[in-house]
């Protein structure tokens, strides 16, 4: 969102300043010797008084301790030209920080945008992380699938911008393109089906690193002509596999820039859009994310098995969920939980049709969810 | 690495054939089994290079977004005197090329003046060379660094106890990279140098110019590796030549698979390090330089991790990094299990990298910086599968910095602004 102004932030930094701020007037003084010309006033030495009063351009120097970071915020800014209700405002939006006397500043502005990145960026990203860590990160294999999926997608999104950007009456309806994109996503969910397929004879599973945590079934021992056997990863592990990289990059496409601006000073929410953007923004990915990966399982299953009018399901949730979300363009936050309900339903009949086509025991899954024996072994390796 | 790969597949079937328990796998032709195995250990070798790749990436990016002395350009080397800030898209292109051309001339210059010396078996010049450029990398570069840092965290330090910590600080690694140190403590010194090289860069290398040297410089690495009068690939020729390891500095090994073994001769380190290293430290005077990865002697018992990819110059007081107990005569173990196949990655390769991932985020935006990130790694394994199967020094930048650069500029055009108008409004694809 303000990446625009993040670029022109840098650029501005680059070419440097140009003419004198035009709201500071009191910092520059017209110059003597060449009429029409400002010179800017010389600084003030940085001490105050005891008691904390506010500074003033005429004061004596008086040698003391050195000023506190946000110590004579409303006094500099009472002399840039803001009002008294605007500097109220200020502080109360948390974009300038006034301390007290002994240091402590208030409202504590840093530590707010902090926590509300981390926040964010966990509601979006840790159960992916969790995934990775839990069930890629001990297999080289599966890292470099992941890898190559995430580019997969990112080669999707390029070739969507490519149309959303040739075809530029267009440019302003993003519906056209939202609905472009998905074709291209499903479409390069497909190619990436066959790529794999090409590549699975060749693709071995690292027998000798370990085993794989979660299921046993990851693995397939096929004989190989020679007889001698011949350990490959399981399309269903794959196809996993696939779906965390595709919901990955999509949920990250869609957040990294809003978390690198919630982490600087002050919040999103000043240029008009409601308070709870930012939540809404951060569910929606985590929803993506692991609609992804269910939409990769069926994919990639379904045409294994040839039973192809699953393949309906993914595009249908895929097309549902990513149109409800143009309800978020309204002001309010509401109307919001309805693609954030939407898209966890279909979560939901993802997972469950998902488990259905790898024919898993579904009880069995769930309970191995919380079983502590899971996690015991999990830990052990 | 393909070699290497495959002879440890052998020594592994012998091993396990000595215990009865498989089959030998020099009996089976059957080229899938043989990819079978190619990959088996060539995902294992991709991964080990694909973290310290993403970590020196991940610290340059860290440190350009949140130190504004790396991100702001005043000042200019004298090898790039064509700096004016204009909008003009002609003078820029031709200003950039120019600039580019003068450092890929100074790298041309400094190659020759390595094979020269190499051939003339300077080999105490050039060790010298290494260990000046690197003294100035670990004490100075590095002053200037945790100064920078200190005031960017606004943290009052005082000069005596920064000067005890930096002298700590460079002489340990002194000590890590040319001698002995733990491989870790090693390998996490390459890639502060190499970060440090990619920051310096970033800092003093006017914005297009950088482009265009990333191409051209990924176009001589091509030709000096792969046509036969290339001056690296002469340079691996000669090194084979004499039975001697080939620079095995300036390399980020993935193993400390080499322990010197006690035979009677052993021959110097070659290290390679052009470069006029000047001291003065305002002008930061960087300077070509190459390095390579060394192609590893092959002794009678056994394959060693082989090259896995061959850098191209990179400018700067550069990163010298003597493989631990690197040396020319190289027994394997036959203790050692695949874990001593390490792959070796040229630092320049590095430093390249990271210059690409740290200019791409200097623009402030972080979808072009992850499209970057991504289209590096894949690179990265492309060129390393296309070495499993090709057998040969090959060099790493061309792939990964093609795909860098052609996602960087797709990235921050095309998807960019789509993805914002998305973002904008929050409608999710």
């Amino acid at each position: 969102i303000r990446a625009g102004r993040l670029r022109e932030r840098s650029r501005r930094a680059v070419r440097g300043a140009g003419q004198p701020a035009r709201r500071c007037p009191a910092s520059f003084s017209p110059s003597a010797d060449t009429p029409g010309h400002h010179l800017p006033r010389p600084p003030r030495f940085a001490s105050v008084a005891p008691d904390g009063s506010g500074v003033g351009p005429d004061e004596p120097f008086q040698p003391g301790r050195s000023p506190r970071i946000g110590e004579h915020t409303c006094g500099l800014l009472a002399e840039l030209g803001y009002s008294e209700a605007e500097i109220r405002q200020l502080l109360a939006e948390g974009r300038a920080v006034q301390c007290s006397t002994d240091g402590s500043p208030q409202p504590a502005s840093a530590a707010m945008t902090l926590l509300e990145f981390f926040g964010c960026s966990l509601i979006s990203f840790s159960p992916a992380l969790i995934m990775f860590i839990f069930t890629v990160a001990n297999n080289p294999l599966k890292i470099i699938i992941l890898t190559c999926s995430a580019f997969f997608w990112l080669l999707s999104l390029l070739l969507s911008s490519i149309v959303w950007f040739a075809v530029v009456p267009l440019r302003k309806q993003l519906v056209f393109s939202m609905v472009v994109s998905i074709l291209f996503q499903e479409a390069i969910r497909i190619a990436f089906y066959f790529f794999i397929k090409r590549r699975r004879g060749a693709a071995a599973a690292s027998s000798a690193g370990g085993s794989e945590p979660l299921t046993d079934a990851d693995q397939v021992t096929l004989t190989a002509g020679t007889g001698r056997p011949v350990k490959i990863l399981h399309l269903h592990s794959l196809s996993y596999v696939c779906g965390l990289g595709f919901g990955f990059m999509a949920g990250a496409f869609s957040m990294v820039n809003l978390l690198a601006d919630i982490s600087g000073p002050g919040s999103v929410g000043l240029g008009g859009e409601h308070e709870g953007f930012l939540l809404v923004s951060s569910v929606l990915a985590l929803m993506f994310v692991f609609l992804n990966i269910c939409w990769t399982v069926v994919t990639f299953v379904c045409i294994e098995d040839r039973r192809l009018y699953f393949l309906a399901y993914v595009w249908g949730s895929h097309l549902l969920c990513s149109l409800l979300t143009l309800l978020n363009s309204s002001a309010s936050p509401l109307l919001s939980l309805v693609p954030i309900m939407v898209s966890l339903t279909c979560a939901l009949i993802g997972l469950l049709l998902s488990l259905h086509l790898v024919e898993a025991n579904l009880a069995g899954f769930f309970t191995s969810l919380v079983s502590p024996a899971w996690m015991l072994r999990v830990c052990r390796r | 690495a393909a070699r290497a790969q495959s002879e440890a597949v052998n020594q592994q079937q012998q091993q396990s054939g000595a215990e009865g328990e498989q089959p030998r796998v020099e009996d089976v032709d059957d080229e899938e089994e043989d990819a079978d195995k190619l990959l088996l250990y060539g995902s294992k070798q991709i991964i080990r290079l694909f973290v310290p790749v993403s970590i020196c990436m991940l610290f340059v990016v860290s440190i350009i977004s949140t130190v504004s002395y790396y991100s702001s350009t005043q000042q200019y080397l004298p090898y790039t005197p064509f700096h004016d800030q204009t909008d003009d898209p002609g003078k820029i292109a031709w200003q950039s090329i120019l600039n580019a051309l003068i450092i890929l001339g100074l790298v041309i210059v400094m190659t020759i003046v390595l094979i020269v010396l190499y051939k003339l078996r300077c080999y105490k010049v050039i060790q010298g060379w290494l260990y000046v450029t690197s003294v100035l990398i670990l004490f100075f570069f590095s002053l200037i660094f945790f100064g920078v840092l200190l005031s960017t965290l606004n943290l009052a330090f005082d000069y005596i106890t920064m000067a005890v910590c930096v002298w700590n600080f460079g002489l340990v690694g002194q000590v890590a990279i040319h001698w002995k140190g733990p491989l870790l403590l090693q390998q996490m010194y390459l890639i502060f140098i190499s970060a440090l090289m990619a920051l310096v860069f970033i800092k003093f290398l006017p914005e297009w110019t950088t482009w265009v040297l990333l191409v051209l410089i990924s176009i001589w690495d091509l030709v000096a590796v792969l046509c036969p009068k290339g001056p690296l690939r002469m340079l691996v020729e000669t090194a084979q030549e004499r039975n001697e390891s080939l620079f095995p500095s300036l390399i980020y090994s993935t193993t400390a698979a080499y322990m010197s073994v006690g035979t009677a001769e052993q021959p110097q380190q070659q290290q390679q390090h052009d470069g006029n290293v000047s001291s003065d430290l305002d002008e930061s005077g960087s300077h070509q330089q190459q390095h390579q990865a060394a192609a590893q002697v092959l002794n009678g018992g056994g394959g060693d991790g082989g090259e896995a990819g061959v850098s191209g110059g990179h400018d700067g007081d550069g990163p010298d990094a003597a493989g631990a107990g690197s040396n020319g005569l190289r027994v394997r173990n036959k203790a050692f299990h695949d874990e001593s196949h390490g792959v070796k990655l040229g630092l320049g390769d590095f430093v390249f990298y990271s210059i690409l991932v740290g200019r791409a985020s200097s623009a402030g935006d972080w979808n072009t910086t992850l499209s970057c990130y991504f289209a590096i790694l894949i690179g990265l394994s492309l060129t390393l599968l296309l070495l499993a199967i090709g057998r040969r020094a090959l060099p790493a930048l061309p792939i990964s910095i093609t795909f860098g650069v052609i996602f960087y500029f797709l990235t921050s055009l095309i998807v960019s602004p789509f993805v914002d108008a998305l973002t904008a409004q929050q409608f999710f694809i």
